[in-house]
């Protein structure tokens, strides 16, 4: 099986099978990301397609000296900051009205061996991605990006363009703002 | 080591990222009730996040994100051509200088099913159309011998036949067919061609000819803008046209005798420029 480095390089020359697996391969993981970013299903699937557009008009561009995943996300991160600048506001979100709310269980759905605990851990995710919903922008991409796109802080430094030991006093930032924003969770698992 | 050093650390410790402190930070939780808890806080995070189950995209994204594609990089927007006179003697650079404005258009070829035939390609849904095009090319390069062979023998019968030949990959990045037509864009951006005149033949190149007889063409968003004159004359109703690719060039033959492959010839006119 080919790397994505590989699959680029092949793209590179022209072989376009190559750029259709790295959309198999690549679009659900952006599109997540977006969605978390966002909250916004329909404008992530918008900007995800946008993102492999770009993709493929600089696929000339792509150098194997970075992963093929931190390229993608620096692309996908100046599309939806692009897309943000556009659209000059973003909807404000207030933690208290969305605590409780199906919101953004509306897209998502947590798994679990029977239904109350489903609800109980929806109720949960609510809570948390409503709190990471509400984090600065810079410690947001930082916590989106490492924890639930898992990608190495290496990548993130590549992709924001800040040094590896900004993104971990980012990170540390912002599971210490989480913690303030989740005071008071009443849950097994969040202290 | 204080805490305010070691938290920094932890969310890489937590990560399981291997750092030489590790083994510091890992005794140093054993004794700091504030970072123990600040530990459990974020592995807590960590177990309720696992159960964030993937959000799923609507279906048909591959083929949304193919017709986006197409729509950005083949615009049937005017583009400035700029043209140099093939009579005058002057140096390349400054015909370069003597620029004319033409109104713009774009490729699109249509063939007819005898073509088809001699590519063995029977279009049935858009989807399969698009995999052809874009492997059609692949296809003729692996088994060009078998083709040569056959339009040889065809050649032998009807004398008006002298090749076929379908050979554009490398420098042209995207093929597409629909409803039975073909649209070829070049591989480049930005920046000029170079557009020479033999007697039944248009060699178009992405570098600049030795001979001084070509003209300067544009390609804008990956779409080479033609002059009109020269569309006429190269891609007229009775065009035979072969795209060859090699060693940078892209060469467009046409013959009118070889015409009857070419069911239609279309242009997508834009504004005057």
């Amino acid at each position: 099986m080919l790397s994505d480095t590989e699959l680029m390089l092949k793209f590179q020359e022209g072989d376009e099978k190559a750029f259709d697996l790295l959309i198999e391969k690549y679009y659900k993981l952006v599109f997540n990301y977006f969605c978390h970013m966002s909250w916004d299903k329909t404008m992530a699937e918008d900007i995800c397609q946008e993102v492999f557009v770009k993709l493929y008009k600089s696929g000339d561009k792509y150098k194997p000296v970075t992963t093929f995943k931190a390229y993608l996300f620096t692309i996908a991160r100046n599309v939806f900051i692009d897309n943000y600048r556009k659209q000059k506001k973003r909807k404000t979100l207030s933690l208290d009205v969305e605590y409780g709310s199906n919101k953004f269980s509306d897209m998502i759905e947590a798994r679990g061996p029977n239904p109350s605990e489903v609800i109980d851990s929806n109720e949960r995710l609510n809570k948390i991605m409503a709190a990471v919903y509400r984090l600065p922008e810079i410690l947001k991409d930082v916590f989106l990006l490492s924890e639930i796109e898992n990608l190495k802080y290496a990548e993130i430094s590549e992709i924001l363009d800040i040094p590896v030991g900004t993104v971990k006093s980012r990170m540390f930032n912002a599971v210490k703002k989480l913690r303030e924003l989740l005071k008071g969770l009443q849950t097994n698992e969040v202290r | 080591m204080k805490c305010a050093e070691i938290e920094i650390l932890l969310p890489s410790y937590l990560k399981g990222e291997e750092n030489e402190m590790n083994s510091v930070i890992k005794e140093h939780l054993t004794s700091c009730d504030d970072c123990h808890s600040f530990t459990e806080m974020m592995n807590g995070l960590k177990n309720d996040l696992n159960n964030l189950t993937e959000i799923e995209p609507e279906t048909g994204y591959v083929s949304k994100i193919h017709e986006r594609i197409i729509t950005a990089t083949g615009t049937t927007k005017c583009d400035v051509v700029e043209s140099v006179n093939l009579d005058t003697k002057k140096s390349p650079s400054s015909k370069r200088s003597v620029a004319e404005k033409h109104s713009a258009r774009i490729i699109k070829l249509t063939f007819n099913e005898k073509v088809k035939d001699l590519f063995h390609v029977k279009l049935r849904t858009p989807a399969f159309m698009y995999s052809v095009a874009i492997h059609a090319a692949i296809l003729f390069l692996s088994i060009s011998a078998i083709y040569s062979h056959k339009i040889i023998t065809e050649s032998a019968k009807n004398n008006d036949i002298d090749w076929v030949r379908m050979q554009a990959y490398g420098n042209v990045s995207h093929q597409t067919l629909n409803n039975n037509s073909m649209r070829i864009q070049i591989l480049m951006e930005e920046g000029p061609v170079y557009l020479s005149e033999s007697k039944d033949c248009l060699q178009i190149q992405l570098k600049m000819p030795s001979h001084s007889n070509y003209k300067v063409c544009q390609v804008t968003k990956g779409v080479l803008i033609i002059p009109e004159g020269l569309a006429k004359k190269y891609f007229g109703k009775y065009a035979m046209v072969s795209i060859l690719n090699y060693d940078n060039a892209i060469e467009v033959w046409s013959k009118a005798s070889l015409g009857k492959y070419i069911k239609e010839l279309q242009y997508t006119f834009g504004a005057k420029a």
